[in-house]
């Protein structure tokens, strides 16, 4: 292309088309920084797409669900003018049983109650207990993840604020911040006796990470989520027309602004100029010039896989090569020819998540073959029915599930990706049947990823559906990995923006919205 | 024994099992002149009992007087790994470990004292200044706290990744990961696992002062001088073999328990054990708060009765016969497989073994010695079945084929062999408990110990739960409990919340 | 393999030739491996090393290989100096940092040929510098023990290297330094002057037969082998600091005090160029507060702290006698306000007076 050549072209360039990418591309554009985004793919959307996997049949193919979506983005990039808008908000869970005693564990307290004490009498009070106990905690992390985690080294707050310590300042009492230290898994053991509802949310805290339910400081992990909008106004929500229509309202968004985005130019090297980066030289060859280059790829492929690992610290290579971002989440999208029954469940309760996982130790069981490179004959699912809200994702009567399932290993199917996305199918389909049995008999279309094929999608390295474990070593100043140096760049101009930075994954904006300031923060003090 | 006392005794407290613990607190009760009967406290088979080292709170023996009983402490036993083509030694005096790994590996002799301060610091004895600790700078950068980061990643971090981050040597990871995930049923590749390293056995290992001591002659040694404390309190003649049926509960507290021969015996306060085979615990499901403990039931016990002690290349008689650990190829990779398959209930021949050497009664048969066979991620049933009969058979057989592979000759010279736990399949009168009772230590999966639960569970009043701390060595908590009922207070005094 | 419980002693590959010469049969261990302390006795090697010639067995070094096209760059990236200034057959002291900019390591650094590089050093960092290789096309190889050195001293040096054949200015040189590592590999014996001597480095295989040769044709000259004590003494003569005593890498400190920059050792990398730790010295700028320097006195120097006017001045680190000289010396830090060569310094009163004097500054 003649319009792009060499020499300071661009203030930025932002490589990667994902939620994250694009915000960050946005808020620079807004800042009047020129800013070129690089999309490998033919479209934008990363992990975000809406696809059609039968004729008539259109689902969030990867990504089914969004936020809590970061209010500061909202509100700066003008989503909802634009023309942003969800089918559902709000979106609880429901604990499928097979004998149809579901609990519903959602914002109403009364259907909660109600629901689990059809399996424990104890637990419905054991549950106001702890959504109470969530709710507050989360409000006190909740700075913490609209922040930085390493403030700007003059001024305010320049005393870096780590984990155990912002807690401490943050008046979280001892208490607290011992149970978020606790393992999801001893927590719910302490807290219900009911099977199927600590299955339900151990498999709802752990979702996408690679490690077992009984790590240490995973009891963080539900009231992380939560922090990110406390009040739960919004809560997790469906865009209509899947997540793809996100995108394409932040791709206006990205117009509006004046970012100038290509599609197609897979970013393959870093371009350096006396140690600080100069540009990204791209797979056909071109190469594009900036000073300041950001990316939404995972820390290990930015780091160690485009050619900055030769100006990296030894000892930060060395822990990021510790960085744990295997893939262990499976997607299967089905296209049904009508509504399957869940057994006594009430139909208004079709639109949450409807959680597979009857109880810890299947859950454990599950991981266990994950670790030996299978996977259990019991998959733990979280299944949408988002034609339930969303009619016009589907033609008349048809309906789409999307099914996030765990543990799948990355080296699943490395030999033969076509029987183990058949196998996966019918351990999915099959765990479905216990739940609502004529649903096997619906299914007219069928679309499957393997953790293999969404590294295809993403960048290659990894394909963690929260862009790599969020254990506590792997969270804070700790993610990806410690900078003693921070918050300057390990790399001059190089910065990161994926959810492999501090706060963590999910379709939230927030990682995206701290690079742009993070950078912003840097051309002024001419970094 | 005597008889216990009249049912309708006013009693002080009633102390169920043979558990430290409750001996430790029963000693106490009894030492300040309280009435308590004491069930179901077998006196400890010595010959089958573990011999492996026990840590004991050096407060808790002095208080009891137990060395006037005939305690002895003793040095802390070392850890030996061997390999196909090496060995290491690990000391509690760290020049000693330094000096075998200089054979091994410069880099992890050398980084081994850092590895050590970090550990301490983890374990949070550094920060009460109990080990002059100066932090390690390491991770130091403009602005940043260096302490926290470091403990911060030790906390959340796996064994695996810690280890495999500070040393170069394989085989010192793999020994100083099977060493702090004894017993525990985690798998060192869990984020999180790293802080078992601040366990008190590791810490003693490393050398980290800690106020804790080793019993010579281990846990035996220790129940014969607690049993000596409280035939000397005259509180023995309390002591009654007989099965609990149940607890007697009144006004929502524990107020006695019932026999299995009906009689009812009241106390304000019950000391129990958490232990499976010598409490009611199925009873213990009823009360709410009821601690649910972790699994526990991962690691495999096989005694064998030996002629000589094992000939294990590159470990000499002398320091096999001091009590040292012996890790046999010790890896990480092969803990986190085992692993997998206990979690699925399946068993992998590639044993992780750890055993000890001891004398039995050598004054009896100084031709005889005695080897405790521990085995990590023995599931407590396997897909095919409870352990019982052939299988037991099958695995005592593997694992003696193993241990030959590494001391030849060890087969031959075997004189028995007993596989300990995993336990025959419960009896008849246990298949009788209800199904819906979840029993005590039913959770369903193996939870990192807390280790700083002072190992005191009061899940109703009037009942106590005691085991023993994994940070506080033997005694701490039975001693707890006692003082918290009332008996005398020692001159140092512990509070419990 | 010899039981856990007695020490276990790791050889030098030549081993049997110093233990024979080992009359006084007392060994000190040196990176993992036994070496003779002392061959006959102190003043006896003190002097062949000052008037005639000494032999020193120094294999008891960590060895590796950088070998690759990518090898200057690593190296000039992993270590303080820039190794496409490092002709073939040369050798430099260099030293490496941690990311905050501390040292971790020094050693010295030999060019074997046009992309193949030996690193020697006391420090077992080999880790390091094999994880650090990630995105570099070198492979780092780990050759400690396999390859071995000898030390040759002494003003009768030179002639003994040349009337052996190992000497560059005989014409007759086999060996001026192997261009390829093919070369190296094949081996060859790499010669490399440095300030106090000549080192031979080669495969350990071939260490015996040049160890005989030196001996054979050194006798007529007084060559003499001489122990790690008296190269002890050497080094502290020469001012040269040794990591572990008179500085602690920067991964084994315990203590922040204890950290040094280059800029402590007397080593000034140029900033401008990237290496590891630089981003650290730029922000950084400034040593630590004392300068390392050696000291003399009439009487033997205690490892103690020594005293200038109005407090306390640093503390010795590493201090020797020498039989031969009768004179008393020492390395220490010495805070920068009394590092002045001349100065004079004292104990504290209540070991006994003692006057000390700065000699020089190391590497001033």
């Amino acid at each position: 292309m003649p319009d792009v050549m060499p020499g300071q072209d661009f203030d930025v360039i932002v490589i990667g088309g994902g939620i994250n990418g694009l915000v960050c591309a946005v808020l620079l554009a807004q800042a009047r920084k020129r800013v070129v985004l690089l999309e490998a793919q033919r479209r934008m959307g990363g992990m975000c797409r809406t696809d059609e996997i039968a004729p008539g049949f259109k689902v969030s193919t990867l990504a089914h669900l969004v936020g809590p979506l970061d209010a500061e983005v909202m509100k700066q990039l003008r989503l909802t003018k634009t023309g942003l808008q969800f089918s559902a908000r709000q979106i609880g869970a429901v604990a499928l049983s097979p004998d149809g005693r579901h609990i519903i564990l959602g914002e109403d307290l009364r259907h909660t109650a109600q629901s689990l004490s059809a399996h424990e009498a104890n637990d419905a009070k054991a549950w106001a207990a702890y959504a109470t106990t969530t709710r507050r905690l989360a409000q006190q992390l909740h700075a913490w993840t609209q922040k930085a985690a390493w403030p700007p080294a003059t001024g305010e707050g320049a005393r870096a604020p780590l984990l155990a310590n912002h807690w401490r300042r943050a008046g979280i009492d001892q208490a607290a911040a011992t149970q978020l230290d606790l393992s999801i898994a001893e927590l719910l053991e302490r807290t219900f006796r009911g099977h199927l509802v600590k299955g339900a949310l151990a498999l709802d805290a752990v979702m996408g990470n690679s490690f077992a339910p009984t790590a240490a400081g995973s009891a963080l992990l539900p009231v992380m989520r939560r922090a990110f909008e406390p009040r739960g106004t919004n809560g997790i929500m469906h865009p209509a027309g899947g997540a793809g229509a996100l995108i394409s309202v932040l791709e206006k968004a990205a117009d509006v602004a004046g970012v100038r985005v290509r599609t197609g130019a897979r970013a393959d090297q870093f371009l350096f100029e006396n140690g600080r980066i100069a540009g990204v030289h791209l797979a056909n060859g071109e190469a594009v010039y900036a000073p300041h280059v950001i990316s939404s790829l995972s820390p290990v492929q930015t780091y160690l896989k485009m050619g900055a690992e030769r100006d990296l610290p030894f000892g930060f290579k060395r822990r990021l090569r510790g960085y744990r971002m295997e893939g262990t989440v499976a997607k299967v999208n089905l296209a049904l020819a009508g509504l399957p029954t869940f057994k006594a469940l009430d139909k208004r309760h079709l639109k949450e998540r409807l959680l597979v996982c009857l109880s810890l130790e299947e859950l454990m069981k599950a991981h266990a073959a994950f670790e030996q490179g299978q996977i259990a004959s019991d998959l733990a699912l979280e299944a949408t029915l988002p034609s339930i809200h969303d009619p016009g994702l589907v033609r008349p009567g048809g309906h789409v599930m999307s099914i996030n399932a765990m543990y799948v290993p990355h080296r699943f199917g490395a030999g033969d990706p076509e029987a183990a996305r058949k196998e996966l199918v019918s351990a999915v389909v099959s765990r479905l049947r216990q739940m609502a049995p004529d649903l096997p008999d619906m299914v007219v279309g069928v679309d499957v990823y393997l953790p293999q094929d969404l590294a295809a999608i993403g960048d290659g390295a990894g394909c963690h559906w929260h862009g790599g474990d969020l254990s506590s070593d792997q969270l804070g100043v700790l993610r990806p990995a410690f900078w003693g140096a921070a918050p300057a760049p390990v790399v001059p101009g190089l910065h990161l923006c994926g959810a492999g930075t501090h706060p963590g994954g999910g379709v939230t904006g927030t990682n995206g919205r701290l690079a742009a300031e993070a950078v912003l923060r840097a051309m002024q003090v001419g970094a | 024994m005597a008889v216990a006392a009249p049912a309708t005794a006013r009693l002080d407290a009633i102390c169920i099992g043979a558990s430290h613990e409750v001996l430790f607190a029963a000693s106490c009760l009894a030492a300040s002149g309280k009435s308590i009967a004491l069930l179901n406290a077998s006196t400890p088979d010595t010959a089958n009992a573990p011999l492996a080292p026990c840590l004991v709170d050096v407060e808790a023996v002095e208080h009891l007087g137990l060395v006037s009983h005939g305690l002895r402490f003793g040095a802390a036993p070392p850890v030996v790994a061997v390999a196909q083509d090496r060995a290491l030694a690990l000391w509690p005096e760290i020049d000693a470990t330094q000096a075998g790994l200089a054979a091994l590996s410069q880099h992890d002799a050398a980084t081994y004292q850092g590895f050590v301060q970090r550990v301490s610091r983890l374990s949070g004895l550094a920060a009460n200044g109990a080990s002059g600790f100066v932090p390690n700078l390491q991770m130091a950068g403009p602005g940043s706290d260096s302490l926290f980061t470091d403990t911060a990643y030790l906390r959340g971090a796996s064994l695996a990744r810690v280890l495999g981050e500070t040393f170069s040597d394989p085989l010192l990871q793999g020994t100083l990961a099977q060493f702090a995930l004894a017993g525990t049923g985690i798998s060192p590749s869990l984020p999180g696992s790293a802080r078992l390293l601040a366990r008190q056995d590791v810490l003693a290992l490393l050398g980290v002062p800690s106020g804790k001591r080793h019993v010579a002659g281990g846990k035996p040694a220790l129940s014969l001088a607690l049993e000596a404390s409280l035939r000397h309190a005259a509180a023995a003649g309390l002591s009654r073999q007989v099965g609990v049926k149940a607890f007697v509960v009144e006004r929502d507290g524990v107020q006695g328990v019932e026999l299995a021969d009906g009689t009812v015996l009241k106390a304000p306060h019950v000391i129990m054990s958490p232990d499976r085979d010598d409490s009611p615990d199925s009873q213990l499901s009823q009360f709410p708060d009821a601690p649910r403990l972790r699994a526990g039931a991962s690691t495999a016990r096989l005694l064998y009765t030996v002629a000589m002690p094992p000939a294990i290349r590159s470990v000499g008689a002398g320091l096999l016969t001091s009590g040292a650990n012996v890790l046999l190829n010790p890896s990480i990779d092969r803990l986190v497989a085992s692993h997998g398959a206990f979690v699925a209930r399946r068993l992998l021949q590639d044993f992780c073994i750890s055993l000890h050497v001891n004398p039995v009664h050598p004054a009896q048969s100084p031709m005889q010695w005695q080897v405790v066979v521990d085995i990590p991620f023995v599931p407590p049933e396997t897909e095919e079945g409870p352990w019982s009969g052939a299988r037991r058979q099958r695995l005592v057989a593997a694992v003696t084929k193993t241990i030959d592979a590494w001391a030849p000759g060890f087969e031959l010279s075997l004189q028995s062999a007993t596989l300990v736990r995993p336990s025959e399949p419960p009896g008849f009168l246990d298949q009788r408990r209800p199904a819906s009772v979840m029993p005590l230590s039913g959770s369903a999966v193996e939870i990192l110990p807390d280790l700083h639960h002072d190992g005191i569970h009061k899940p109703v009043r009037g009942l106590w739960v005691v085991e023993e701390s994994l940070s506080a060595g033997a005694g701490h908590a039975g001693i707890s409990v006692a003082e918290a009922i009332g008996a005398h207070a020692r001159t140092r005094g512990r509070t419990h919340a | 393999m010899s039981d856990l419980s007695a020490r276990s002693v790791r050889r030098s590959p030549l081993h049997l030739k110093t233990a024979e010469a080992c009359v006084s049969d007392k060994w000190i261990r040196a990176c993992g491996f036994t070496v003779p302390l002392v061959y006959t006795n102190e003043r006896e090697e003190c002097e062949a090393l000052s008037a005639r010639a000494g032999l020193a067995d120094i294999s008891a070094r960590h060895c590796w290989r950088i070998d690759g096209p990518d090898a200057v760059a690593f190296l000039g990236f992993a270590t303080t100096h820039d190794a496409a200034l490092i002709e073939a057959g040369q050798t430099t002291r260099v030293l490496w940092c941690d990311d905050s900019g501390f040292v971790r390591g020094e050693g010295g650094l030999s060019r074997i040929g046009s992309r193949c590089f030996e690193l020697t050093s006391v420090v077992d960092d080999f880790a390091w510098f094999a994880d650090g290789a990630i995105g570099f096309d070198v492979s780092v190889s780990d050759w400690t023990g396999q390859r071995g050195g000898l030390a040759l001293r002494g003003p009768n040096a030179e002639a003994i290297l040349a009337l052996a054949g190992f000497g560059a200015s005989s014409g007759t040189d086999p060996v001026k330094g192997p261009t390829t590592s093919d070369a190296a590999e094949q081996g060859q014996i790499l010669l490399l002057r440095a300030a106090d001597g000549v080192e031979l480095w080669m495969d350990a295989a071939g260490l015996g037969l040049v160890w005989d040769r030196l001996m054979r044709v050194g006798a007529g000259f007084g060559l003499q082998p001489i122990g790690a004590g008296v190269l002890s003494l050497d080094r502290i003569e020469a001012a040269l600091p040794q990591p572990g005593v008179d500085w602690v890498p920067a991964q084994f400190a315990l203590r922040q005090a204890d950290l040094r920059v280059p800029l402590d050792l007397g080593v000034e990398p140029g900033l401008m160029r990237r290496f590891n730790g630089v981003e650290a010295l730029l922000a950084r700028r400034q040593g630590c507060g004392s300068k390392l320097v050696q000291l003399r006195s009439s009487k033997p120097i205690p490892l103690a702290e020594v005293i200038g006017k109005g407090g306390s001045a640093g503390h010795v680190t590493s201090a020797a006698s020498s039989p031969a000289t009768g004179r008393h010396l020492a390395l220490a830090w010495i805070k920068d306000e009394f590092a002045r060569p001349g100065a004079m310094l004292a104990r504290p009163a209540t070991s006994g007076a003692l006057d000390i004097q700065i000699a020089r500054l190391c590497h001033s």
